[in-house]
């Protein structure tokens, strides 16, 4: 009977001894798809991957939905540009009504900026705490460390000044959340933190990075030192504008700052503007101006099928995509901003073959993926966000709120002399006022597609000669400024509406 | 002083096993009896088991009911054993010959039930569990046998919502417990854990739709090969099997060998798969007719110079065409199954078993079908004194199933032609276009086949009459291999494309446990401990190309680099298991009994790899009192109360790293070149940011959680089981309630975290309900009627959701978003627009009392004609976005049928048997999706056009709104209003979605031994059986209330359930 016992104690204390050895490991099985977490992190081949990860979500945040970057930046300034119907209702912004359910939900949620500020905050955070040997498959460890660092700090600064000039308040967060599960639900906090939140954060990337880059390939579509100083000075001149809109006077302390800090730029920069001739190669990217580019190429594979300037394209620069593009750019932009149609501007920019409906032909490198049949077009043309001659005009800008109609005047001037052999110059002696029109139409020409207009319009309080929905009492109670999104505040008692849309959306 | 009585006890215990170990030892003498075994009718019956009584020592009949055995006591009780039979106990009589005549047994309380590492008899189990002989299913047309399980268990809800042979049914247990945020037809309902033989199998679907083989696991198993089928649906029968019982877990038991001679039967049956009736659809000239009778009412003069010419060029013979869409795509299909065995045994307790099957049916789409080929052998051997049983198992199958020219993206749609998008009859079909629509594979390669095999090793080891160290050792291999091409023609002329799919899964476990048995004068005690190891490995490789040069090349090579896919995954999971259980019974009347199994599983979090399931349970036998006993003319031979409660949990592979926040590698997508937000599987588009490899988390659900744990499910049940006239009546009532919680589910987080949202525990949803089961067997004479029916209840409620309880859309849904997951609501309510009626004149829609404006949506003011959507928030506006909540819809409707049930009939008369079977589902919800798809077709941008090139109701029988006044079923057909009133999510479209249907007529002949013998054979059987033989439904619109999506929707797209007729042999010699 004993025996029957011994027996039986033997054959479980095996049985748990095989298990329970095995058991920690059968216990632990780790994923062979993917890297993750614990197993990220340990070279420099891992930081490069995250660092395009963080420009890829970037991109993805801009571009999401309709190319929100040029939508806020342009097509909500109505009369640049027009959106036809097509049933999704994104038309509507171009009367100043961003309550459209679809648009709502697309355009005034910004949780994908989020998302490049959560990588940003991620990077951060990982390869501050990595060590120079992890790194050594780099010649310099430190200074591989410090660059991917300060761009780390440039992308969050971006984001939070894209969503500063779109929103105003907006919620801050710094830090990448240990236990995302957790983490806490934000309040918007006011844009002036906002903006000195973008100013340190631009200072760092300063300190951070070079003027050079290590590979001459992640030129402009990387950030430098020249991006950040670009970045910085743009900040400098919406916090001088925007920071108080009852009044029309700039802060000069900004102002100032721009002004030098633009001044840095193109004397240490090394940029130099393109000859006219090439005018659009300027917006293939990666030109001699170009100071930072988000890359869209399809010599990588990262071409756009449904970039902005595709919008305006017809089946002569697309094949399959017909003969009515859905944008086409207002006559009456044409006819205001063109005193002359010998201005490089005109003749490369737009294609007015359809004079009703004149083409921006701007960006219109196309690639097709399949030439044989001419199927799979994409364009390769980058989004140009910051570039040397937005910088000079800014100068013109900086002279205007410091009173200088002269330099302005001169700024101006070059521009129309440098792109059209028949120039229509202003005349000296001009008032500052004056000036600051032609200011306006200076840029409506130059950075016309670009992002950057009705921001322009806001800053200078030029809005009037282009956005007729935006009325001088709109302005002053902030009605510029998007709605956020209903979706948002599901979760989110801290949340509160923009102040304009308070009860409208 | 417990601890004296413990050890008093235990000494006894000790002294009673040596006695009974002395016992073979002690006898004298031994002799040799003989005898024959026969039922009522004088007929010799094969396979009775004949035990010495007390004793190891046994045989089993042969094919003529003979049987000898030698036996070592004088005066040995013989005990004649056999499923369905009374048994019988006789002593041996000097002559040494002993003859049986069994009677039909209706009595269920012997009968032998598995339980999960045990068996017990019914009359001592405590919990609700539902049982199937395997013979109640033979024979029956059906590739696999959980599609033949509906309407026959109670608390077992099957729909089979696809004709389509070899794809699985849904199969719930008790309700639907399966939430999810996002629309996902393939997983809307979990299927039990199936466990064969003791050996748990993973049917979780690795796979995601539209890759793999999309066969139905279970269909791997030969129906003929099942002996037993018990499904334990409470939480104290189903505890046992932990972490995976929560959905209910369906045991199959495998028929093993008989003792006796060899026998070899043969079973083949032959028939016919009906082809449907086809939809009504409008041909020829009457379409023709109607739509221009609609377009000339609605359109302008302008508008008519530009309609299509598909309308107004009836001369033009590619446009006069009076093509039958649906006509060239169904056929009626063969059906053939053919099953071999041998099985038989030896006197010294070997026995075996092997058999081979072949199955082949024809789907009624052309190109659908399924083929398979079965083998399973079955060895059960004794040695070392019969004391160690060694038990292998080797099955092996191998299924090819052809899909047609199903949708590629959506494995749910036969053919490419669906509701919304079948083509007007006008157009006459070129060869070529044929070709694409209803080819089966022409000239292409296609292959999907499925193979399994198993090999099972059991030991048992019986120290004693106590104590059996059981040991079961299993090895599994499936592999799955999908190949097809595509010609350039069936690609529109982009190229010839392919792809290939393969999978292989491998399971490895062994499972030891030490069994327990005894008594202690009343008291009697069973136990069971033991510990499982398990490990799985699922690994799959799919390759695709597209745009290719030549349709010669059917594999997936000489594509361009760009047009290539390749992906390859490698799911592991391992699961270590405790376990134990313990019954106890004092006086064979009272019941205890409790189980407690803990599960460690590589798929939680570090903080919670363990979970605990424990379970109770307890019943008394009424029957068995004293005071029940003396009443005179008691009719009762059973009564007991039962009651249990327990815990179970759920663990679903397919999140298998849940715990880990897999980072995204190639990332790079953005609006324009792959995706936006970037997708969890399989990321498209751009791969790099300036041709670096972009690499980011997970942001969208893949926050690492070390405290993600099991789901829980616990549940209560109360039931009683009560027998009259020895089983001659039995009722079985059982009533519970089963609440998951700690669901995993899709919780939001802070949008400032940068993630969407976490896969955690969080949801909770209640299923209560009730089931009953009556047999009955009223006449036992020459003419036997044996009866049975269940019915069964069951409501499904949410109880609580994440994020503060607010509804939730499902995400991916169609664009009206039909569904919604509320609390307090079933899961999946229909999320609708509640529909008034039609607007008869202008007159009749409201107006704003503040503003004057007419009724409207945020396209425009509605008019005559137009369906009336109720205005729930009252503000004279119908919101008609559909990606989120929205004021004016509501949760209606239950998806999830209430009762579902069966009613079996079987007649036996001479050597006549006659089944009727009839299963029904009650109180469900069904959305015509069908019916609205008709219209929309000309509510979009291109709505002439539209109109013109697909097919169209036949207008003229309906009743729809043509002309002001007009008190109309339907609104007016609308072409491009953009008024959304013909939307698929409003009650218009709600149907009532109940039937029953008379799922089978079998009908056998048994000729007479007489017979039989002269053709020297022991059984000789004709029968001929018809297979879905009539629907009654509530819905006079729906073509067929059964083949309706687990969500509830029914949409004209499926594959139609189809009518069978077979005629069988049964040959056994």
């Amino acid at each position: 009977m004993k025996n029957i016992i011994t027996k039986i104690g033997v054959l479980i204390a095996v049985a748990t001894t095989v298990a329970v050895s095995s058991c920690k490991k059968l216990l632990y099985e780790e994923p062979k798809d993917a890297p993750y977490e614990q197993t990220f992190w340990q070279s420099s081949r891992d930081v490069r991957s995250a660092i395009a990860g963080n420009y890829a979500m970037m991109r993805s945040a801009i571009t999401y939905k309709n190319n929100r970057y040029y939508m806020y930046g342009d097509a909500i300034a109505k009369n640049y540009f027009t959106i036809q119907y097509s049933g999704d209702g994104l038309e509507g912004i171009q009367g100043g009504d961003f309550t459209f359910q679809y648009n709502l939900n697309t355009l005034a949620n910004y949780t994908l900026y989020y998302k490049s500020i959560a990588m940003s905050n991620l990077i951060l955070k990982k390869v501050n705490a990595m060590s120079n040997a992890q790194l050594s498959a780099e010649d310099d460890p430190t200074q591989f460390r410090n660059s991917v660092i300060g761009q780390a700090y440039f992308l969050r600064a971006l984001s939070y000044f894209m969503m500063v000039r779109v929103w105003g308040d907006v919620p801050l967060v710094t830090e990448a959340y240990e236990d995302p599960i957790n983490a806490p639900q934000l309040p918007r906090s006011s844009k002036s933190e906002v903006m000195k939140m973008v100013e340190n954060d631009c200072h760092k990337a300063i300190n951070l990075l070079s003027w050079n880059y290590a590979n001459t390939g992640d030129a402009k579509v990387t950030a430098n030192k020249g991006s950040a100083y670009a970045l910085l000075a743009h900040l400098y001149l919406w916090r001088a504008t925007m920071s108080d809109v009852s009044v029309d006077a700039p802060n000069l302390t900004d102002v100032n700052s721009a002004d030098t800090t633009i001044n840095t730029l193109i004397s240490k920069g090394g940029y130099a503007l393109v000859d006219t001739a090439n005018y659009k190669n300027t917006f293939i990217g990666r030109s001699s101006e170009g100071i930072f580019e988000i890359n869209i190429s399809e010599n990588t594979l990262e071409g756009s099928n449904s970039s902005i300037g595709s919008y305006f394209l017809n089946e002569n620069y697309i094949k399959g995509y017909g003969n009515s593009p859905r944008f086409y750019t207002n006559p009456s932009y044409l006819k205001n901003h063109f005193k002359s149609t010998t201005d490089i501007r005109y003749k490369k920019g737009f294609d007015l073959t359809n004079p009703d409906k004149p083409m921006s032909v701007k960006y219109s490198n196309v690639t097709y993926r399949n030439p044989g049949q001419k199927l799979d077009p994409y364009l390769s043309n980058n989004i140009i966000i910051f570039r040397l001659s937005d910088m000079k005009l800014l100068k013109a800008e900086i002279a205007l709120y410091k009173k200088d109609a002269a330099t302005a005047i001169g700024i101006i001037n070059d521009f129309r002399k440098r792109n059209d052999p028949n120039p229509v110059l202003i005349a000296s002696g001009s008032t500052v006022d004056q000036v600051m029109d032609e200011y306006a139409y200076e840029r409506g020409k130059e950075m016309y597609l670009e992002g950057h207009l009705f921001y322009d319009l806001l800053r200078t309080r030029r809005y009037g000669l282009v956005v007729d929905w935006l009325t001088e009492s709109r302005f002053r109670r902030e009605g510029f400024y998007w709605p956020v999104d209903p979706a948002l505040f599901r979760n989110n008692p801290l949340l509160k509406q923009t102040p304009y849309w308070l009860g409208k959306v | 002083m417990e601890k004296t009585s413990t050890r008093h006890c235990y000494v006894k215990f000790l002294t009673a096993t040596l006695f009974y170990l002395l016992i073979p030892w002690l006898a004298f003498a031994q002799k040799t009896i003989k005898g024959t075994v026969v039922d009522q009718t004088n007929k010799p019956i094969p396979g009775v088991s004949i035990i010495e009584k007390g004793t190891k020592n046994g045989t089993a009949t042969n094919a003529d009911g003979k049987f000898t055995l030698t036996v070592q006591k004088e005066g040995a009780v013989i005990t004649a054993r056999i499923v369905g039979y009374r048994s019988v106990e006789k002593t041996v009589s000097a002559s040494g010959t002993v003859s049986f005549s069994l009677e039909e047994d209706n009595n269920t309380l012997n009968e032998v039930v598995t339980i999960g590492y045990q068996k017990i008899t019914r009359k001592k189990t405590t919990a609700a569990i539902s049982s199937i002989s395997g013979k109640e299913l033979a024979n029956l047309p059906a590739a696999s046998f959980d599609q033949l399980l509906q309407g026959r268990l109670s608390g077992v809800n099957v729909q089979n919502f696809t004709g389509q042979p070899g794809v699985a049914p849904t199969v719930s247990v008790r309700g639907n417990s399966t939430g999810s945020t996002g629309y996902d037809q393939f997983n809307v309902i979990r299927s039990p854990l199936y466990v064969v033989d003791g050996v748990p199998q993973s049917s979780d679907d690795l796979v995601p739709p539209g890759t793999g083989t999309g066969t139905n696991y279970m269909a791997g198993l030969n129906p003929n090969d099942i002996e037993s089928i018990d499904v334990l649906k409470d939480a104290s029968a189903a505890a046992i099997y932990g972490s995976r019982a929560a959905n209910g877990v369906i045991l199959i038991t495998t028929k093993k060998g008989v003792g006796g001679d060899t026998r070899v039967s043969f079973n083949t049956y032959y028939g016919m798969v009906q082809r449907p009736n086809l939809r009504q659809a409008t041909m020829g000239t009457t379409e023709r007719r109607q739509k221009m009778e609609v377009l000339q009412r609605q359109l302008s003069y302008d508008q008519r110079v530009q309609l299509p010419f598909i309308l107004t060029d009836s001369l033009n013979p590619a446009f006069n065409g009076h093509t039958d869409w649906q006509d060239l795509f169904y056929q009626t299909g063969k059906i053939n199954d053919n099953n071999l065995s041998i099985s038989g045994g030896t006197d010294n307790g070997t026995t075996y078993r092997f058999s081979g099957g072949y199955y082949d049916e024809d789907g009624i789409v052309k190109g659908t079908g399924f083929k398979r080929y079965t083998t399973r052998l079955n060895l059960t051997s004794r040695a070392m004194n019969k004391k160690l049983m060694i038990n292998p198992i080797f099955y092996y199958s191998s299924a090819s199933r052809g899909r047609g020219n199903e949708d590629p993206n959506d494995p749910s749609k036969p053919t490419k032609i669906g509701s919304g998008n079948l083509p007007s009859s006008l157009f006459n079909i070129s060869p070529e276009k044929l070709d694409y629509f209803v080819s089966k594979d022409g000239e292409n390669l296609n292959r999907n086949v499925s193979n399994q095999f198993g090999a099972n090793l059991n030991l048992a080891y019986e120290f004693n009459k106590h104590f059996t160290l059981n040991s079961q050792s299993s090895y599994t291999s499936d592999n799955t291999r999908r190949d097809v091409s595509m010609s350039n023609l069936l690609n529109n002329g982009f190229g010839n494309s392919s792809s290939s799919f393969s999978s292989s899964a491998i399971g490895l476990r062994t499972s030891n446990y030490l069994a327990y048995n005894g008594s202690i004068k009343k008291h009697s005690f069973s136990a069971v401990a033991g510990q499982d190891i398990e490990y799985s490995l699922f690994q799959s490789t799919q390759a695709s190309g597209s745009g290719g040069a030549s349709d010669n090349i059917q594999t997936v090579t000489g594509f361009k680099q760009q047009n290539i896919y390749a992906y390859s995954n490698y799911i592991a999971h391992g699961l270590i298991a405790y376990y134990g259980r313990f019954n106890y019974d004092y006086d064979g009347k009272y019941l205890l009994s409790g189980t407690i199994r803990t599960d460690g599983s590589s798929g939680f979090g570090e903080n919670n790899k363990y979970g605990v399931f424990p379970s109770i349970s307890a019943g008394w036998l009424l029957s068995e009192e004293n005071f029940m006993k003396n009443l005179t003319n008691n009719p009762f031979t059973l009564i007991k109360i039962r009651g249990s409660y327990g815990v179970t949990g759920n663990e679903d592979k397919r999140n298998a790293y849940v715990q880990y926040n897999k980072y995204l590698v190639n990332n790079g997508g953005f609006a324009g070149n792959g995706t936006a937000n970037g997708v969890a599987f399989g990321i498209q588009g751009a791969t790099s940011y300036n041709g670096v490899t972009a690499i980011t988390p997970n942001f969208i659900n893949g926050v690492a959680q070390k405290d993600i744990s099991w789901e829980k499910s616990t549940q209560w049940n109360i039931g009683t089981d009560m027998e009259i006239d020895n089983g001659r009546y039995a009722i079985s009532f059982d009533v519970y309630n089963k609440e998951v919680k700690q669901k995993l589910f899709n919780v939001d987080l802070p949008v400032t975290s940068g993630y969407d949202n976490a896969f955690t525990n969080a949801f909770a949803v209640r299923n209560a309900g009730m089931e009953l089961t009556l047999t009955a067997n009223p006449i036992r004479k020459e003419f036997k009627w044996n009866s049975s029916f269940n019915i069964s209840y069951n409501k499904n409620q949410i109880m609580s959701l994440p994020n503060g309880g607010r509804d939730i859309i499902l995400s991916g849904d169609r664009f009206d978003k039909n569904h919604v997951l509320s609390v307090g609501s079933p899961l999946n309510a229909f999320y609708l627009y509640r529909t008034k009626g039609v607007f008869s004149t202008s007159a009749d829609i409201p107006q704003n009392p503040y503003t004057g404006e007419r009724y409207r949506n945020s396209n425009g003011t509605y008019s005559a004609g137009d369906f009336y959507l109720a205005d729930l928030d009252g503000d004279y506006f119908i919101d008609v976005f559909n990606d989120g909540i929205n004021p004016d819809k509501a949760p209606i409707g239950d998806p999830n049928p209430r009762f579902t049930g069966g009613w079996t009939n079987s007649f036996s008369y001479k050597n006549f048997s006659l089944s009727i079977f009839v299963n029904f589902t009650l109180k469900r919800d069904v959305l015509n999706l069908f019916d609205s798809d008709r219209f929309t077709n000309a509510t979009d941008a291109n709505a002439v056009y539209n109109f013109a090139s697909v097919s169209s109701p036949d207008l003229s029988r309906l009743n729809i709104w043509r002309n002001p006044g007009d008190q109309a079923e339907y609104a007016k057909l609308d072409l491009g209003s953009y008024r959304y009133y013909y939307t698929a999510a409003q009650s218009f479209f709600l149907e009532k979605g109940g039937y029953a249907r008379i799922r089978s007529i079998s009908l056998g002949y048994d000729f007479s031994p007489k017979i039989v013998r002269k053709l020297g054979l022991t059984q000789l059987k004709l029968y001929a059986i018809a297979d879905n033989v009539y629907m009654f439904q509530q819905s006079k619109k729906l073509p067929d209330a059964e083949a309706v999506s687990g969500y509830g929707e029914y949409n004209g797209t499926g594959y139609p359930i189809p009518r069978k007729y077979t005629l069988g042999v049964q040959v056994q010699f």
